[in-house]
């Protein structure tokens, strides 16, 4: 009699263990997928983060540079570059000149560029006065 | 899930100690991704906003050159080369002058004060450009004064921070 007890209790013993052992590993796949499902979602999350900020860092100095070029551009219109690059930046400058009686009117049209693809544009102008009359 | 089966018949589920800490984990991410998401939002909205208003301060100034080449033009077609007969002939075409300056989304209005033409360029994001420009004898010009404002975003509030020095004497 106390061997059958003894059996029965060995038993129950090994059935418990094989019971955890399999709520573990249930409880691990589960953990496991959850953790792939949130991994995958994180991910995207912080690359569109990542992505978004550069770009919104890109466009603040993209306006510092245009800013810059239109400022030269104001101060002598004539001798402002038609390109150049500054901080990774490729600045181009369109100037077209408009002939008025009393002077000349430069329109300017600032690109910024990152890798051929325009970042920011300025438009500006500048009237120089040409004493005694329109001499450009 | 961690299956107890403890001294009772009844059997109850609780979390294994890896569950909870993928989760604490997890709940950390999360807020940290909601953060870095909330922040890069900002900043794209505020280069965005400074990007408008750098675009739309060098509209108003576009037009204002613009204008400045058109008063010019005026001035040299003016039969009269005393201050007087300049502004009174610049005057006549000075609607026509702001029309044809102002760019798109940009307005104009200017006024007259002896021979002293004020003009103040509006742009729709509300950045003001306001020039001075007295006519002098002999078909010339001087430029008085030249300023970019921004308009004041809230004018409907009476809380008054600070008037100035004077106010306080």
């Amino acid at each position: 009699m106390a061997v059958s007890n003894d059996m029965l209790t060995q038993e129950t013993k090994s059935e418990r263990g094989s019971r955890r052992s399999v709520a573990f590993l249930v409880e691990s796949m589960f953990v496991l997928a959850l953790l792939m499902v949130f991994t995958a979602l994180f991910i995207q999350l912080f690359a569109g983060a990542q992505l978004e900020g550069r770009a919104a860092h890109y466009l603040s100095k993209a306006v510092v540079v245009a800013t810059n070029c239109a400022e030269q551009f104001s101060a002598d219109p004539s001798s402002t570059p038609a390109t150049s690059t500054q901080d990774d930046l490729e600045v181009r400058c369109d100037v077209e000149t408009v002939d008025h009686e009393g002077g000349t009117l430069h329109n300017a049209t600032i690109t910024v560029e990152h890798n051929g693809e325009v970042i920011y544009t300025l438009h500006t102008a500048r009237y120089v006065h040409t004493p005694g009359g329109d001499e450009s | 899930m961690r299956r107890s089966m403890g001294g009772s018949n009844r059997s109850s589920l609780r979390p294994g100690l890896i569950s909870l800490l993928t989760l604490v984990i997890m709940l950390s991410i999360a807020t940290a991704a909601v953060l870095t998401i909330a922040t890069s939002h900002a900043m794209a909205a505020l280069s965005q906003r400074q990007a408008n208003m750098t675009s739309e301060g060098y509209w108003a100034e576009k037009s204002a050159q613009t204008m400045l080449a058109l008063v010019d033009d005026a001035l040299q077609a003016s039969t009269s080369s005393k201050a007087a007969g300049e502004v009174k002939a610049v005057d006549q075409r000075m609607d026509k002058i702001l029309l044809e300056a102002c760019e798109d989304g940009v307005t104009a209005t200017y006024k007259v004060d002896d021979n002293k033409f004020t003009c103040t360029f509006v742009t729709t994001g509300g950045r003001i450009l306001t020039t001075k420009i007295s006519l002098l004898d002999g078909k010339s010009y001087d430029v008085v004064s030249w300023k970019l404002t921004a308009a004041p975003q809230d004018e409907g509030s009476d809380d008054t921070l600070w008037s100035g020095p004077t106010a306080q004497e």
